[in-house]
């Protein structure tokens, strides 16, 4: 009953007010988690991640998607975002698991048959050499 | 070995709106297991194409069926089944041809199992869209491959081959490599990509629910509509606490 299909629907308003979501944030107070979109693995990283989000969102459907997007008008709020989540990624180790991602990319599916097994095997090498 | 999934499936809902619930999928209902999204990179490229490079960190429960059948040494960030892994995801969109073309895989456990799920979302009624983004209009389709390979068991088989040649000189092979080599034989690989395969099914249904509800969103309430909605989804993924 609550489906609709008894009026159309209005088209969709895909527009963020200049704002964009902080305007709203700031309602709520500060008990609640204070980003709206997806947050960032490096919880430090969240406010200038949403910043860029609400850029990128904005800029996406307003221009992007309408053809008109030919340049990245978030790239400075990016290079923050960027600067931040570097130290996180490294932290974690993320930068070698991606470094290996690229790698591997270029690597042939056959090399995994490969013998000397310095970098592919890992962990396996202790486990099947006691 | 490798094992392939196939599927496809229309959203009625404009090519625009797909890719934008795409970018604004997580979080929703049906993902609490994702715990966070970065960016890690985007460019435009001089064909006009936007493509953009996002890392997942997702929760994972391992299957107790893999849990048995993987080496110790292997499992030492795993406590009770749980752990946590990453996923990299690639996306490329032609606005102009309207097409998406995605890309995720694990960027950790590859040596035990490795996925990867690539997906093609076409417009299809391109002459109903228009500029006002109407997601009442259009159809995209979506066609999803997945692609598991396990490695595991190809350096299980090729080590317990090795060892088998050099056994079969001794009379008496040790019980280990007699264990090992039938394990291999048994087909861990083959298991685990099993394994892996019918979890699969139903989380692409899951994931198809998931981007449903954030179109379902974006339609009754814009763009608006698909922030708030986000909004309660955080506040049950990132704090269940506070929420309650």
């Amino acid at each position: 009953m609550s489906r609709p299909g008894v009026a159309p629907d209005p088209p969709i308003n895909l527009e963020v007010d200049d704002e964009g979501t902080h305007r709203e944030e700031r309602k709520t107070g500060g008990n609640r988690s204070e980003v709206t979109m997806s947050a960032s693995l490096a919880p430090e990283c969240n406010e200038v991640k949403e910043r860029y989000d609400s850029c990128f969102l904005k800029w996406y459907s307003e221009k992007y998607l309408r053809g008109k997007g030919t340049t990245d008008e978030c790239a400075n709020l990016f290079k923050d975002y960027k600067k931040c989540l570097t130290g996180a990624l490294k932290e974690r180790g993320i930068d070698k698991m991606l470094e290996e991602a690229r790698e591997d990319h270029k690597e042939n599916d056959a090399q995994h048959m490969r013998r000397g097994c310095k970098t592919l095997c890992g962990p396996f090498n202790s486990y099947m050499e006691d | 070995m490798v094992k392939f999934y196939e599927t496809s499936y229309d959203y009625s809902y404009s090519f625009p709106a797909v890719t934008l619930a795409y970018f604004l999928r997580y979080p929703n209902p049906y993902s609490t297991h994702v715990l966070s999204t970065d960016v890690i990179s985007r460019s435009i490229d001089e064909d006009g194409r936007l493509q953009t490079m996002r890392v997942h960190r997702k929760s994972s429960r391992l299957p107790s069926a893999v849990l048995k059948l993987l080496p110790k040494s292997v499992l030492g960030n795993v406590s009770g089944g749980r752990s946590e892994s990453f996923i990299l995801e690639t996306s490329t969109i032609d606005v102009k041809e309207g097409w998406m073309k995605t890309e995720s895989k694990n960027l950790d456990w590859t040596g035990i199992l490795s996925v990867v799920e690539r997906q093609e979302y076409r417009r299809q009624i391109a002459a109903d869209e228009d500029d006002d983004l109407n997601v009442e209009k259009g159809t995209t389709g979506v066609t999803t491959t997945v692609m598991f390979k396990s490695r595991l068991g190809d350096r299980l088989r090729a080590r317990a081959q090795r060892k088998g040649e050099a056994a079969a000189a001794d009379a008496e092979e040790e019980p280990k490599k007699s264990f090992l080599a039938s394990w291999s034989k048994s087909g861990i690989q083959r298991s685990i990509e099993a394994i892996a395969s019918r979890k699969t099914e139903s989380q692409m249904g899951h994931a198809k629910e998931g981007m449903t509800v954030v179109l379902e969103r974006m339609r009754r309430g814009g763009l608006v509509g698909v922030l708030e909605g986000m909004r309660q989804d955080r506040a049950l993924v990132y704090n269940p606490e506070s929420s309650a």
